[in-house]
């Protein structure tokens, strides 16, 4: 037994401990709150631990134990890519943990906490475990159930028909794309004769045997990972579920899948013709473009957040298709660099976008409306939380010194080497992308100045949003480590990318990054010195050493003035709440200028979604006929189904 | 020491050269409008009277209204030690990368718009709303013609970008599209006539004005200020990016001296096409910005495309 079999025992037994306790201990609602969430925290730390431990040493660690049946064995694995996202999932689930505290109060004597508490752990489980299955039946085994755990949290609020409506349209994608991954699964295990992943290596597949698989794990997790035009789930399933919940899904939970497509091109297909990586990039800017535009023209808060996770996913994609491509062209230098980006991103994500639902869920608990035409002026009646806010809404907009910035920079820098060193149209395509992806940077800005402008800045709109108040500590106190965590990422990425980078050392060699502590400095190119420098840590000092100089210059030009309070001014007539802009009104002239776009989201739905429902529809209708109601018929199929699969087996 | 000595006086010199820049726009207008105009100094006395005024603020308001202007002007100010003006030798350049500067004059337009909304009047709210709109638009356009400039450097490195400039025989076609979208942008970010009107308060076309409307006495100075910088360091983009030549290759009294007299020249030649744009030109209706920015940005991309095919490179 080694430490990581410890630390993984460690957190597989809190989790478990918790979500039992949670069951046992339902009737004291104010006990279990603490008991699940302090379990989770524990388990967390420990997988951080793990995680760390994994990553810095760069040992693999694996276990099996016990076999249900002969080649059906529980193996486990981590190496450094689980490592880095297991400490991605158990970081932000040890914070969000600390944030549930406070938050679960809501519920008390209202719902079960402890129902709440037990589904919280398990979630956290079945994550690490996605993360660790070293084998494909006991990986399909957990990841559904990370699915089902994660149904039952969205419809947490049950009582309310939009809440079931949205978990349907969950479980029914989430399903489906299983079915895809359990294909492209059954394609390898045809394959290798074997269902471990690492069987599944260096095997002899033709081309199109890879083509096959690629493309029925991208739809698979893709599903998962809400990438668009397979992202209707997300922006209903995601605002549904209770806030701490919406928080470890939208941070964490789709990463999972991008880890798994991680992991199936990089261990198990190598590198592939070079449509792969365009595909993946092209499917990000989609997702990118569609996401970041609905969750502009979106009111309700937690579904614009939803929407921006659709969006965020995009540009990991469009990073992990230029490192794709870039792989297939054989330049090493920039795969590294897209792929380095797009799992800085995950973590720069994980963390904004965990910050942003604490907040959603803090101003939830503080008003009971979502709507951000309801709030407004809430600066003012909870500083802490604004300001915890605020910083998420720089981060998640990529404006230094915030973490945002530092990969999306990168990602920048990987979209420009690509165009630079590559041959032919991808030239052209590399820069058209990055400044497409300048594009959706903007409209990230201009949808946080709504989030953030329209529900803590000015009048207060309703009477909730008057009567608001802080919330409790534990919220607090999760919520600004977030935020310390996106400052720190962002003024010193040094550290990070130099853990990140070995990562790809196994596939793609061992060429390093040029990095350094304080500056970010992107890959040279041929005999120039790099192709681009930063130095956030820098920026940030400077930014630090002039302010108080602008303060002194505003100071000392023209000596001391008086300052009065008075009305905004308002044509000489009093200021009332129904004179500010509304949400809508803000994002009015960008939903004119992209009309078209937002008309393109509804066509998905009425060309893609709605002939395939109908499909189904006439499909089930046929089937009908079979499901005859009487008992004799239906024994009747098993005796025959039975003997097919006798007549099989022999 | 040298460095950091021309880098602060960089800064100092951009700060004290914006508003003249901008009294020179005006002064152009003037002209052209036959009329005297203001002294092209008057820049200066506006400043000068706005940081001895007394201040109102907002009782609506909140914190954020008040370290608006200090963000503005501080990020501007940091921006102004990171690009190349008279000398390729500064401190600093290798702090900041073109995509970084973008997202450090980014960072002030931020908060600037969310002040705008942070007083709770409706002029506030839309010019934020319209800033953000355009924002966004301008963005793609802006990036892909110094993309373009970039590639051809191989660097985006502003320094990089500007030390190849010199090498004799860059200046291609692509570099020509790529000066006219810029320039398109240019007139779009730096709030002017056809796409804002720096000179009205009147609610149905002002911009940037609407945004800052609330602001009086030192907070204003600040923010016109800076606002002035920001339009000077547009100008010194253009003009260095595409016509570096004059600038000072290393310290020396003479060569700083030329490169000072260069810079001044060219920022000053830009700044009058600017105000000539501004008299020949009728404001555009708002849902026209979008288009003339779209057709920046195809200007752009035929920049791209013609880097490779006249540069023979695809």
């Amino acid at each position: 037994m080694t430490i990581s079999t410890y630390l993984f025992a460690g957190t597989v037994f809190f989790y478990c401990l918790g979500a039992l306790l949670s069951l046992i201990n339902r009737k004291k609602a104010s006990w279990t709150l603490w008991i699940s969430n302090l379990a989770a925290g524990i388990g967390s730390l420990a997988g951080v631990c793990l995680g760390v431990r994994t990553l810095l040493t760069g040992m693999a660690w694996e276990s099996t134990c016990g076999a249900l049946l002969p080649g059906l064995e529980y193996s486990f694995r981590l190496d450094r890519l689980s490592g880095f996202f297991l400490l991605i999932i158990c970081a932000i689930g040890f914070i969000v943990s600390i944030y549930s505290i406070g938050y679960e109060k809501e519920y008390l004597g209202r719902k079960s906490v402890g129902f709440l508490g037990s589904m919280y752990n398990l979630f956290l489980l079945s994550m690490v475990l996605v993360l660790s299955a070293a084998n494909a039946f006991l990986f399909v085994v957990v990841w559904e159930l990370m699915a089902i755990v994660s149904y039952f949290l969205v419809t947490f609020e049950h009582e309310e028909r939009s809440v079931r409506r949205a978990g349907f349209v969950y479980i029914v994608m989430t399903h489906i794309g299983t079915l895809f991954i359990l294909l492209a699964f059954f394609m390898l295990y045809r394959a290798s004769g074997s269902l471990e992943f690492g069987s599944f290596k260096g095997l002899n597949l033709t081309s199109e045997q890879k083509n096959w698989v690629f493309l029925l794990a991208l739809i698979g997790f893709g599903i998962k990972a809400g990438i668009a035009p397979l992202h209707s789930w997300l922006p209903r399933a995601h605002p549904a579920a209770p806030s701490n919940v919406s928080a470890l899904m939208s941070a964490v939970m789709v990463k999972t899948a991008v880890y798994m497509i991680l992991r199936l091109v990089l261990d198990i297909l190598g590198p592939g013709p070079v449509w792969w990586g365009c595909l993946v990039a092209g499917l990000g800017m989609l997702s990118a473009f569609i996401g970041i535009i609905y969750a502009m023209i979106d009111k309700d808060l937690k579904r614009v957040l939803a929407y921006s996770t659709v969006e965020n996913v995009g540009i990991i994609f469009i990073a992990l298709g230029v490192g794709f491509t870039a792989w297939s062209l054989g330049i090493i230098s920039v795969a590294k660099l897209a792929l380095g980006a797009a799992l800085l991103h995950c973590l720069n994500h994980a963390i904004f976008k965990a910050l942003l639902f604490m907040g959603a869920g803090s101003i939830l608990q503080a008003t009971h409306t979502k709507n951000i035409e309801r709030l407004g002026g809430l600066l003012k009646k909870m500083p802490y939380t604004g300001m915890i806010f605020l910083v998420g809404s720089l981060a998640i907009s990529s404006f230094p010194p915030f973490n945002g910035f530092i990969s999306e920079w990168l990602i920048f820098q990987s979209l420009l080497s690509l165009g630079f060193s590559a041959t032919g149209w991808l030239k052209v395509v590399g820069p058209v992308l990055a400044a497409l992806l300048g594009l959706i940077a903007a409209l990230a800005a201009a949808t946080f100045v709504k989030a953030f402008g329209v529900s803590f800045l000015a009048l207060p709109r309703s009477t909730q949003a008057k009567q608001a108040k802080e919330v409790g500590k534990p919220m607090l106190m999760a919520g600004g480590f977030m935020g310390v965590c996106a400052l720190l990422l962002g003024v010193m990425p040094g550290p990070v990318l130099a853990t990140i980078t070995p990562i790809f050392n196994d596939s793609l060699g061992n060429q390093a990054l040029d990095l350094n502590y304080l500056s970010v400095k992107s890959i040279p190119i041929s005999d120039q010195a790099s192709f681009g420098t930063i130095s956030p840590g820098l920026i940030f000092c400077l930014l630090i050493i002039i302010v108080p100089l602008v303060l002194l210059l505003s100071r000392g030009i023209g000596g001391r003035t008086r300052v009065t309070v008075d009305e905004t001014w308002n044509c000489g007539v009093a200021l009332n709440p129904r004179m500010e802009y509304t949400a809508t009104g803000l994002s009015n002239p960008l939903r004119k200028v992209f009309a078209t776009c937002i008309r393109g989201g509804t066509d998905i739905k009425v060309n893609l979604y709605d002939p395939l429902n109908k499909l189904l529809f006439v499909f089930s209708d046929r089937i009908r006929a079979f499901q005859a109601g009487s008992i004799h018929a239906y024994l009747a199929y098993i005796l025959v189904t039975l003997l097919v699969l006798l007549a099989f087996a022999r | 020491m040298t460095n950091i000595l021309m880098g602060l006086s960089q800064m100092i010199l951009l700060l004290a050269l914006a508003p003249l820049i901008n009294g020179l726009i005006k002064k152009t207008k003037a002209f052209f409008q036959n009329r005297q105009g203001p002294s092209i100094f008057q820049g200066y006395y506006d400043l000068l009277k706005l940081f001895s005024k007394d201040r109102v603020i907002s009782e609506h308001s909140s914190w954020i209204f008040r370290v608006t202007p200090v963000i503005v002007f501080a990020s501007v100010t940091l921006t102004c030690l990171l690009v190349p003006t008279i000398s390729l030798v500064t401190p600093l350049g290798f702090a900041a990368d073109l995509l970084a500067l973008v997202y450090l004059l980014g960072l002030a337009r931020f908060f600037t718009t969310l002040a705008g909304l942070d007083a709770g009047s409706s002029f506030g709210g839309m010019g934020t709303s319209r800033e953000i709109t355009f924002a966004a638009t301008i963005e793609p356009a802006m990036l892909l013609s110094l993309f373009t400039v970039a590639l051809a450097a191989g660097t985006t490195s502003l320094f990089g970008m500007v030390r190849n400039m010199l090498v004799p025989g860059t200046f291609t076609t692509a570099h020509i599209l790529a000066f006219l979208a810029l320039y398109t942008v240019a007139v779009a970010d730096t709030g002017r006539v056809p796409v804002d009107n720096p000179d009205t308060h009147l609610e149905l076309t002002m911009i940037h004005e609407g945004m800052i409307l609330e602001y009086s006495g030192k907070e204003l100075a600040l923010i016109n200020w800076a606002n002035q910088v920001k339009q000077l360091l547009i100008l010194s983009f253009l003009a260095n990016l595409f016509f570096p030549m004059g600038i000072a290759p290393y310290v020396g009294l003479q060569a700083v001296s030329i490169g000072l007299a260069v810079y001044i020249l060219k920022v000053g030649l830009l700044a009058i096409t600017l105000g000539i744009v501004e008299t020949t030109f009728a404001k555009m209706r708002l849902f026209n910005v979008p288009k003339l920015l779209a057709a920046s940005f195809m200007l752009s991309l035929f920049a791209l495309v013609t880097l490779y095919v006249v540069g023979g490179k695809l």
